[in-house]
């Protein structure tokens, strides 16, 4: 056993073919992204972003609450996990006059003033020869119309569910010193007012608030606004690393060159077997017991994917610079997994009996080229068919070794749980044994007719 | 060679009964029977297709057969007994060897198929290396190898453990004269140090040449089985002669006697144009096939003690010159023809 995993790591790894692809090709091709990439994660943050802001007494108004509160929300610096700066950079000034002239002697894109209404105006910088300019105006508009959209939608929602508490206590009979029921309140209108200290246990002063409670329920509504708008708009970081876009293509680079790694796998089964290689009859002739030269080619052609990998996430992450998330150890899991799953694919399709060496070969090139597409490693475009069919198909990625792959990483980058990343590396596991029950089969029910 | 090996009652090492292997409609071995001593080198000889590679592919496990049963030292053979293989040595048709491997390794990694111990097994990889006679291409990878060395290195791949029985699958196809010599004289001397050999070829003189007991194949079938001499005594030629004919005026000699004898020139069919003096060779008494190839008349004949005195004073009687004269003994492409009514080459 020892002899057989011994040799075929020697014989395999002299295969100068299978190096190129398997050791040199992810190499060569992240060095490649590294220069494509290079001024892409910065492209898609918007950072600092001037916005002259007329701090008058409109902006001071109640109205203008929620305004003030995204402001401040947007203009603070990021947190230490993800790395980003503030969205924007107000610049506080006294009229609208002092705004325009701001804006035309600054960098800023746009300026802030609310109306008579508490409405707020934003008006915008033109300049043609900026061609970011409109995309970053947007990003600000975009955020401006989602706070106030969002506060609408609270609105709506609080004072929805205070007239039903109200309306409630008032069939409960709340509002009768006689039948009232402290228990029976709702817990909107027993805490109607913070300040208020309301003894519960003394049932005549709790009616006689839910008294003036029933007089005006606008006050009430109105309350209950003003103590929700104090958590309206919050900064958070909704991944524990910074996103960054190239990253997902090193992990779709990954889920291909652990498909060109399937050659070893492929390479290794098919010089086992008496009907796929001349040097697997000879093989099979020996006195050696066939499960204990398959579970040795199986890890010789194992360990060998898994270097050639390993090799790969040592230069990605440390000549090019890749993250990861920082989590090492569950990379390198995922690496080992990630070449179980491959190498087994190898193994499987080695295992086809009637197709030449070089025609498996040729196959598992078809596979990793249409699996790296649809885990998006072609651009743009062909991400966007990636995300367009896992969200339409999630079996899909089930299937695409490369899909899940890449995945895996992803979920280990993005995601504050390990859930995802646990779920995607059993995947891989499942989909190892699934192939190398096929390997198991195609092995145990070939008949050598081809010799 | 052979160290470990058990004397089985009857000494048989291979025996094959009524074995049947079909591939789809084609009947590949037909109720084929074998049996081959300790210490025999037993030739299976037969053209392409005969059978041979299925036949030794059955006695290995290598393919399922339809019906029959293979024993091997006396037991009967499954593709798990392991035990079995280890006294088996085989030299596969092709060279079944990893090209990425050095001569040694390769060597060292099929003994290591047989024999465990790490020790043991250098001593024997050292031995195949000096047999074969490839001392100083141990580092070399089979790329590098001319054609006949490379036949060397599979043989070794093959023998490198001392099988007690050997068998050997056209081991000389595409090999220079001095490689297939040195290949033949190494089969002989892995027999004479105890191994038992089974050598399929399609070459007769090489199977004439080191086989003690020699089977010819043809349809999936054994069509004959014995020593050299017994198969050629089997058939009825007991010389082969070839004579040279030479006309007077250094035409084709047959046309000469066509002339003189006065017959028609001018005819065109080769049966108009034989000269008369073949019907009478035809009716020498140990004739048994006459016919002439270009300028040379052969005459098979019977086991007789006249036959050369016999068509040569014919050839006199019709005033036919004759230049070189040849008497041949029977080949095993005659018994082959007679048995069959094919050449053995077709």
């Amino acid at each position: 056993m020892w002899n057989t995993f011994k040799y075929t790591t020697l014989y395999i790894s002299r295969e100068r073919e299978i190096l190129i692809w398997a050791l040199a090709f992810p190499i060569i091709l992240s060095t490649l992204f590294s220069l494509m990439f290079s001024g892409m994660d910065e492209s898609v943050y918007a950072t600092d972003l001037g916005v002259v802001v007329v701090e008058d007494e409109a902006w001071e108004s109640d109205e203008a609450a929620v305004l003030r509160e995204v402001m401040d929300a947007i203009s603070e610096p990021g947190t230490a996990a993800d790395e980003v700066g503030s969205l924007v950079a107000p610049h506080y000034v006294e009229s609208e006059e002092d705004a325009r002239r701001t804006l035309a002697d600054t960098d800023a894109i746009a300026y802030l003033i609310v109306d008579e209404q508490g409405a707020p105006q934003l008006h915008m910088k033109l300049d043609p020869a900026d061609s970011s300019l409109t995309q970053r105006q947007t990003v600000v508009k975009t955020v401006l119309d989602g706070a106030l959209r969002t506060k609408a939608a609270v609105s709506d929602a609080v004072e929805s569910h205070v007239r039903a508490d109200v309306e409630q206590a008032a069939r409960s009979g709340a509002f009768s010193p006689e039948t009232f029921d402290v228990q029976a309140l709702p817990t909107s209108v027993e805490n109607w007012d913070q300040e208020a200290s309301l003894s519960l246990d003394d049932a005549s002063a709790a009616s006689d608030v839910l008294m003036y409670v029933g007089i005006d329920v606008e006050a009430l509504v109105e309350q209950a606004l003003a103590a929700t708008d104090a958590e309206l708009t919050e900064r958070v970081s909704i991944t524990h690393n910074k996103p960054m876009e190239s990253e997902r293509y090193y992990y779709a680079l990954l889920g291909m060159a652990t498909l060109f790694t399937a050659n070893i796998g492929m390479l290794g089964i098919n010089r086992m077997l008496a009907n796929t290689s001349s040097v697997g009859a000879r093989r099979t002739l020996g006195a050696a017991s066939r499960t204990r030269v398959m579970v040795a080619t199986c890890a010789a052609t194992w360990v060998l994917s898994f270097a050639c990998l390993l090799v790969a996430y040592v230069y990605i992450r440390c000549a090019i610079g890749v993250t990861f998330g920082g989590k090492d150890a569950a990379c390198v899991l995922a690496l080992a997994a990630s070449s179980l799953a491959g190498c087994m694919l190898g193994a499987f399709i080695g295992a086809i009996p009637g197709v030449s060496e070089g025609g498996k070969g040729g196959i598992i090139t078809v596979i990793a080229c249409f699996g790296a597409l649809f885990a998006g490693l072609y651009g743009q475009a062909c991400m966007s068919l990636a995300d367009h069919i896992a969200a339409v198909a999630p079996w899909s990625v089930y299937v695409n070794p490369a899909s899940l792959i890449a995945r895996t990483f992803y979920s280990l980058y993005y995601y504050d749980s390990m859930v995802p990343y646990a779920e995607s590396l059993a995947m891989l596991l499942v989909m190892a044994v699934v192939f190398l029950a096929g390997t198991a089969l195609l092995a145990r029910r070939q008949q050598h007719e081809h010799l | 060679m052979g160290e470990t090996a058990q004397r089985t009652p009857n000494d048989v090492v291979v025996e094959v009964s009524s074995l049947v292997k079909r591939y789809k409609e084609t009947i590949a071995l037909d109720h084929f029977n074998l049996s081959i001593r300790r210490g025999e080198v037993f030739g299976l000889l037969g053209p392409n297709g005969s059978g041979k590679t299925t036949a030794i592919n059955c006695i290995l496990q290598l393919l399922t057969y339809d019906k029959g049963a293979v024993r091997l030292f006396g037991e009967a053979m499954a593709p798990t007994r392991y035990d079995i293989k280890r006294r088996i040595g085989v030299v596969p048709q092709n060279l079944a060897v990893f090209e990425e491997l050095t001569v040694r390794e390769n060597i060292d990694y099929f003994c290591a198929l047989y024999v465990s111990d790490k020790h043991r097994r250098r001593e024997l990889v050292d031995e195949a290396i000096s047999f074969v006679g490839l001392e100083g291409y141990e580092r070399f990878r089979p790329k590098k190898l001319s054609g006949g060395l490379a036949r060397r290195l599979n043989i070794a791949c093959g023998i490198a453990h001392k099988p007690e029985l050997i068998i050997l699958d056209e081991p000389t196809v595409a090999v220079d004269p001095q490689s297939r010599n040195a290949i033949l004289e190494g089969i002989l001397r892995l027999n004479s140090e105890g191994s038992t050999i089974i050598y399929t070829s399609h070459y007769m003189e090489e199977v004439e040449e080191i086989c003690s007991r020699i089977m010819i194949m043809d349809k999936g079938r054994g069509v004959a089985n014995g020593t050299n001499a017994e198969l050629k005594a089997m058939i009825g030629t007991g010389e082969k002669l070839r004579i040279q004919l030479v006309g007077d005026t250094g035409a084709p000699a047959f046309v000469a006697p066509l002339v003189r004898g006065g017959a028609d020139v001018g005819a065109d069919s080769p049966a108009e144009m034989e000269p008369a003096f073949m019907a009478r060779i035809r009716r020498l008494p140990h004739t048994l096939r006459a016919n002439i190839e270009g300028d040379v008349l052969e005459v098979d004949c019977a086991v007789g003690a006249h036959n050369l005195a016999d068509v040569l004073a014919v050839l006199k009687e019709a005033d036919v010159a004759f230049g070189r004269i040849y008497a041949e003994p029977p080949t095993l492409n005659d018994v082959f023809l007679e048995i069959t009514g094919t050449e053995l080459r077709d």
